[in-house]
């Protein structure tokens, strides 16, 4: 890459940290898997090889930010963001390594992804997952085999899904005679595997202790009536969210591109039908979070600056009927979605990505990047909604809670029990009543996750338990723990409606002891009254 | 620059994004909102009493995760709460004490809460869900139903 590309692609690696820095000060994409990812790296400090050796910790991240996480989520979401920048020039020189003419092109579509940013600022290992992404098609691309099979192969142990990535990988390796990516895609899990195998003294033990649950707690009334379907306009939301010039994508052509951004687009499709299915099926605990499909941002980066190269009026450009035909699916899709409730916000994407289409065909290619960079900047602002990330969005009553409780200073002091996960880093950020303590309920199918998953033979799941007690979204109150005679007269209930509740707090012995002071929308706040078991 | 258009590599995309503008004229012109208020005006009603001891229940909250579709009464003596979710949905009944011959799942001091109408017919709701909602409304009519008066209960 020349200076001047550099020069833009660092400049716009600022712009990704400066929007998502700015995120992370406001707290807008405060998120309760963020805090999460946090919670995950402070456990290696506090108990290492219970935490590395569960796999659902996300071990290789749990391991990364496990340095930074002493210092607090504040700290930790400052270290993600640095991360999650990095995937603007991972993708910026894979895009000079296959020859694309503007690789800071594809760095943009990178460093404006409205989901790129708000996963960045909000600590989501979705982000991770971008730049894990990123990695895997540089080093591809630079025919670094071994090295693109290990971290392939490590993925897979950041987000399950990416199982997808490892599996089109491997398949392109077998097919292409790359025996050293296969050995890569096989180094992480062996190493894992038998380390894992000397600490739990078993050695099927990934089986036995799997990363995540196969299918959902029984009797858990949020997924027994769970009917997973995604719609058109959120999936449209969705994609827009990762990059509203995913417009464009339909003017893609095999032809034109890399091996290696073939194979991309591949792993693009799988994965999105994959993510789209799941759901339905129940299964791996997957809903319909569009942060999940947020890693095909790499490739689709890629094959947005490849379509972009080839919608001039030059020969060998393409044809009129591919950009009719790829630009029309793209409208009727946005027009479809706004009619079936959808924002008409789509339909502006398709009218501008079209006419910048339009104006490359004129021979205009100077004029065309008006259009394209107006979509690109525009994305962090009116596209974000479709990630579904915002604390707006997931935690819709947690400034009302904060607000209520701030209305009552004769309450500081009071022990607070909630099953807010966020409350407790809403009072951190000095939102909350002075001296008291965010008790969280630790709600039954959350425990359950962490007691299936976890190995109670070797000590490792006391370990982790007792490790959690430290913090788990405030002072964690175990479903067993939370009865009427452990919880003191006046202490306040800050409650977010869940159809979990019921299984941690049976409303048949605990509305009796309670004094509802706000039964507002979607959240209650009651007082413990005196008496009672 | 004229003759430039003239190539179907500019023209055509020009025409989709022609069509685009059209779509938002359609989208302003006949917006989906307005056909959604047409269904409002259809829609069940509830009177200000009910819904005030529903402790101001309103359509679009969530109940225990469940969306709230649409509230109406007193009719028959009963207040309807319809309640959705991925496709599914059912109602929440609620009655004055001693009107009903059936045995309601929870009772607050003064009235009854049943449920039904569960669609698709051959769903079948999981008992925590009846609980966690039939609880969460008896909370709020608890707070409400001692200083509440619904006319026609």
């Amino acid at each position: 890459m020349s200076a001047r590309t550099w020069a833009v692609v660092l400049l716009l690696t600022a712009a990704y940290v400066g929007l998502a820095g700015a995120a992370v000060l406001d707290g807008r994409f405060l998120h309760d898997e963020g805090v999460l990812t946090h919670l995950l790296a402070s456990l290696v400090g506090r108990e290492p090889l219970a935490t590395v050796f569960l796999q659902k910790a996300r071990p290789p991240l749990a391991v990364l930010y496990a340095p930074v996480a002493p210092a607090g989520f504040g700290a930790f979401c400052w270290a993600h963001v640095l991360v999650a920048a990095l995937a603007v020039p991972l993708v910026a020189s894979t895009a000079a390594r296959l020859g694309h003419a503007r690789p800071e092109l594809p760095a943009a579509v990178v460093a404006l992804s409205p989901m790129h940013v708000a996963a960045g600022a909000a600590g989501l290992m979705n982000a991770d997952a971008v730049v894990g992404v990123a990695l895997v098609a540089l080093s591809w691309s630079r025919q670094r085999w071994l090295t693109t099979g290990v971290v392939a192969g490590v993925l897979v142990w950041v987000r399950a899904e990416l199982a997808v990535l490892a599996l089109v990988l491997a398949v392109w390796a077998a097919w292409r005679r790359r025996p050293r990516v296969l050995l890569g895609l096989c180094a992480f899990p062996l190493v894992y595997g038998v380390a894992g195998a000397i600490y739990h003294r078993e050695l099927v033990w990934m089986l036995w202790f799997p990363p995540a649950l196969a299918a959902p707690m029984e009797g858990n009334p949020f997924w027994e009536a769970h009917q997973a379907q995604a719609s058109l306009p959120v999936v449209m939301a969705a994609a827009l969210s990762i990059t509203p010039v995913v417009a464009l994508l339909g003017l893609w052509r095999a032809s034109s591109a890399h091996a290696v951004e073939r194979a991309g687009l591949v792993f693009v499709g799988l994965f999105a039908g994959a993510l789209v299915l799941l759901p339905r099926w129940q299964l791996f605990n997957f809903d319909l979070s569009p942060r999940y499909l947020l890693p095909v941002l790499p490739f689709l980066a890629l094959a947005v600056s490849r379509v972009v190269e080839q919608w001039g009026a030059e020969p060998g450009a393409a044809s009129p009927r591919r950009r009719g035909l790829g630009l029309l699916a793209f409208a009727i899709l946005a027009f479809a979605s706004e009619r079936a409730g959808g924002r008409a916000g789509a339909l502006v994407v398709g009218g501008l990505a079209s006419l910048a289409v339009a104006l490359g065909g004129a021979g205009l290619p100077a004029l065309a990047r008006v259009p394209l960079a107006t979509l690109l900047a525009l994305g962090p602002v009116v596209f974000g909604d479709g990630a579904r990330i915002a604390r707006h969005q997931h935690s819709p009553t947690l400034d009302r809670m904060v607000l209520r409780l701030r209305e009552h200073p004769d309450w500081a002091g009071r022990p607070i029990y909630t099953n807010e996960p966020l409350l407790a880093e809403m009072f951190e950020r000095g939102g909350g009543l002075p001296g008291s303590t965010v008790h969280y309920l630790v709600q039954a199918d959350q425990l359950h996750e962490l007691t299936s998953l976890s190995n109670p033979n070797n000590g490792q799941r006391q370990a982790l338990l007792q490790a959690l007690r430290l913090g788990f979204y405030g002072a964690p109150v175990m479903p067993d723990e939370l009865t009427p005679s452990a919880v003191p007269a006046g202490a306040v209930f800050v409650l977010r409606e869940d159809s979990r509740l019921a299984l941690v707090m049976p409303p048949e012995l605990w509305d009796p002891l309670l004094e509802v002071v706000y039964p507002g929308g979607g959240m209650t706040i009651a007082l413990r009254r005196e008496g009672g078991p | 620059m004229t003759s430039a258009w003239k190539s179907p590599r500019a023209w055509v995309p020009a025409l989709v994004a022609l069509s685009c503008a059209l779509g938002l004229l359609v989208a302003w012109v006949d917006p989906v909102k307005r056909q959604a208020q047409a269904q409002d005006a259809r829609a069940p009603r509830i009177t200000d009493e009910g819904r005030a001891l529903l402790g101001g229940l309103a359509e679009g909250e969530r109940l225990m995760g469940w969306t709230v579709q649409a509230l109406d009464g007193p009719r028959d003596g009963l207040l309807h709460i319809e309640l959705g979710r991925d496709q599914v949905g059912f109602a929440l009944m609620v009655a004055t004490k001693g009107t009903r011959a059936e045995s309601a799942p929870v009772e607050t001091e003064r009235y009854v809460i049943f449920y039904g109408h569960v669609h698709p017919p051959e769903t079948i709701l999981p008992d925590g869900t009846i609980r966690a909602t039939t609880h969460a409304l008896a909370r709020r009519i608890r707070a409400q139903e001692a200083t509440v008066v619904v006319p026609g209960m």
